[in-house]
């Protein structure tokens, strides 16, 4: 380009440069291109309308002022702070609140210093919020209560990870104009009763519900809920481990919930009764998931493929279903377009076959693939499973891919299967640096690897910056040893490989690891148990599962 | 498409080195702005568009031949996905060119409001844009070096943006 040319923005109008940051939606790239120039960074502060704020205490109150004048057409933004480091507290939370009036979705993340003095200053300062999120906080009740009188315009609350105690019970009284109320991992002692309270203050807008690991949730609860939200369009229902919602409150959802339009059931043991119920009731229900249950069977599936009406789109995931049950849909149900099958390992490929020649235009998604080419390793390993002690071989029998498995076995599935293009190791203590590395030598199809929770360091990972040149994507979750020096040596090597590292995270959770006594605490566990501990540090149910034994 | 009978109907457009261009109205109403002209009765024969060269010109009305052509979203919700695919690498193709005629382009779609066109060019510059730093972009650009930031306030809003992330 030459020099003294002219300038090829120059001669736009303010509007065209705005609408070319439209298009630039990543946070780099807009923080580059704000350097550019005086009117680029003018143009591009005015066109960004949603920001993710880091928002330690450290956050310094000078700075403030200027990132919010700069930003002042914000409309959405979030203030994430992280376990490591303290939050800002609520005076930078009116600072901020102050300067951002139009603010329509705010998401406060681990902002533990915001009080419910802080959600008071909200409420005055943001008047135009519709969507209020929070994970993890230091306000209670009062704090959301005060937030969704002062804001009467709010429509989705989403509560998640907060010490609740009683805070529902009050909450949900003033949230009666509510659209949208997802309630995630709370630990309130009296769900039922808090429930309850959505019924009598008759939630009648409500239209997406989500209760998800909520303990102490029982079906009494549920059922009043769904007795008055007559206008329900999405419900999901996370039961938590020992959860105890199940058919009672399904039968109540097929009689009351008459306009429900997609139902996501996750660990909820249902029936055939309950689930054909639910089928033939909710004659709009177009999405169904059924997730984590080993309740539902081909029994279950076949009713739903012959009973339901407008089923658009199923989704089944870890119930105990064969290719018996899949292939009802080859037939009935004519309305479904899509059906997606996952970690059901009685379902094979075949099926898949089936149904397209019955049914073309079905879309069909299955994981089978990898289960396939399991099965026939799963046969060798159940074999040696027999020599195994019994803890492992149980692992064998219900998590056949997560199995541990020995160099040859690796290298015979990389070297025979030479269309193998996915390949996902997990949770098991004998995949090595041995095992990674003669993957990345040997593996000719290899396009996606993901390694998580292995004895996997960095010396494995690096393997791939020489090797195994079709790969594409390498994620590696939960291996402690694996630290982001390595991500950059891969990427020196090989630029367009696309490598996550949840390293940073893996670092810190030793720290805590370490400090906590975890791992003193295994030495006392059986052996079984131990292993599993050892594997699984972020699993804060073996401690229950430990005591239990 | 519907009123086929005025197919046949010419419209002249001349560009600002005095070269003139014949034709269909039905390409012509791409144009938002020529559009208007056409309803409120204030087009002559002869559209002098003394703001464009005839290259660019020429460009522009290659663009709305092709999407004049196609068959428009709203018309009939299920249109081929071929003709969808076939519009798509020409707007691909189209886009193929050096950066003064994109903003030459851009600057007459802007002109004569042709909201697709615009669109293009400018998803065109953001995608040649992305991953680049500063200073690329500012090479990419030729941007006018009389704007730059001084080096306090280029650290200032460097200050500002590490607090913010995807």
């Amino acid at each position: 380009m030459p020099q003294c040319g002219i300038d090829y923005t120059n001669s736009l109008p303010d509007e065209c440069l705005a609408l070319i940051f439209n298009y630039i939606t990543t946070t780099n790239d807009r923080n580059n291109s704000s350097l550019v120039s005086h009117r680029w960074l003018r143009i591009e502060s005015q066109t960004r309308t949603s920001l993710t704020l880091h928002a330690p205490s450290y956050l310094p109150l000078s700075r403030i002022p200027s990132i919010f004048t700069r930003f002042n057409s914000l409309t959405e933004l979030v203030l994430r702070c992280d376990l490591y480091n303290t939050s800002i507290n609520d005076h930078k939370l009116s600072l901020i609140a102050s300067r951002c009036p139009n603010l329509t979705r705010l998401e406060l993340r681990m902002c533990y210093n915001i009080t419910d003095k802080g959600m008071a200053i909200l409420s005055r300062k943001c008047k135009k919020l519709k969507k209020f999120l929070c994970f993890g906080g230091g306000f209670k009740a009062k704090g959301i209560i005060t937030l969704l009188d002062g804001c009467s315009s709010l429509e989705e609350l989403s509560v998640g990870y907060l010490d609740s105690g009683r805070l529902f019970e009050p909450l949900i009284i003033g949230s009666s104009s509510l659209k949208t109320l997802k309630m995630t991992r709370l630990s309130g002692r009296d769900w039922d009763t808090c429930l309850e309270m959505i019924a009598v203050s008759a939630l009648s807008s409500l239209q997406v519900l989500h209760l998800e690991k909520l303990l102490y949730c029982t079906n009494t609860g549920l059922i009043c809920v769904v007795e008055h939200c007559k206008y329900l369009k999405k419900l999901c229902i996370d039961n938590c481990e020992w959860g105890e919602i199940g058919n009672e409150a399904l039968i109540a959802i097929a009689k009351y919930c008459l306009n429900l339009e997609e139902l996501v059931l996750i660990g909820v043991d249902a029936c055939r009764i309950s689930l054909e119920a639910i089928v033939v009731n909710c004659r709009k229900l177009e999405r169904l998931d059924l997730c984590e249950s080993k309740a539902i069977t081909d029994v279950e599936i076949s009713y739903i493929a012959e009973k339901c009406v407008a089923l658009k789109k199923l989704l089944i995931k870890e119930c105990c279903v064969s290719d018996k049950g899949i292939e009802a849909f080859a037939m009935g149900c004519s309305t479904l377009v899509e059906i997606r099958v996952t970690k059901c390992e009685n379902v094979t490929h075949e099926v898949k076959d089936r149904l397209r020649a019955r049914r073309g235009s079905l879309v069909v998604e299955l994981d089978a693939v990898t289960t396939k080419a399991m099965n026939a390793i799963i046969g060798e390993v159940q074999e040696h499973a027999a020599e195994v002690p019994p803890a492992a071989g149980h692992v064998a029998v219900a998590e056949p891919l997560n199995q541990s498995m020995y160099l040859l076995d690796l290298e015979a599935i990389v070297v025979n299967c030479r269309k193998l293009e996915r390949l996902d190791l997990c949770e098991s203590k004998a995949i090595t640096d041995v095992e990674i590395s003669y993957i990345a030598e040997k593996c000719v199809a290899l396009k996606k690897l993901l390694i998580k929770e292995c004895c996997v360091s960095d010396k494995g990972i690096e393997a791939f910056a020489m090797g195994c040149s079709t790969l594409v994507e390498i994620r590696v979750t939960k291996c402690r040893n694996v630290t982001h020096e390595v991500k950059d040596r891969l990427r020196a090597r090989r630029g367009s490989l696309v490598i996550e590292l949840d390293a940073v995270e893996t670092e810190a959770v030793n720290a805590i690891i370490c400090e906590s006594g975890a791992q003193e605490h295994v030495a006392e566990v059986p052996p079984a148990a131990g292993h599993v501990a050892v594997a699984e540090p972020l699993n804060q149910s073996m401690y229950l599962l430990d005591l239990g034994s | 498409m519907s009123t086929s009978s005025s197919s046949s109907k010419k419209i002249v457009l001349k560009s600002a080195d005095n070269e003139t261009f014949e034709i269909d109205e039905i390409v012509a109403l791409e144009s938002q702005a020529i559009k208007n002209m056409i309803e409120d009765e204030c087009a002559d024969n002869v559209i002098p568009l003394g703001n464009i060269d005839s290259k660019t010109l020429s460009k522009i009305i290659e663009y709305c031949k092709k999407h004049a052509e196609s068959p428009k979203k709203d018309d009939n919700a299920d249109i081929d996905e071929k003709a969808v695919e076939d519009l798509k690498s020409f707007d691909a193709e189209f886009a193929k060119v050096d950066m003064p005629l994109i903003q030459d382009i851009l600057m007459a779609a802007n002109f004569l409001n042709i909201d697709n066109l615009i669109g293009l060019m400018c998803r065109t510059i953001a995608d040649r844009i992305k991953g680049k730093t500063p200073e690329e972009i500012r090479k990419i650009l030729n941007i006018n070096k009389n704007d730059l930031l001084s080096p306090e306030q280029e650290a200032k809003a460097r200050e500002e943006n590490s607090w913010a992330f995807d």
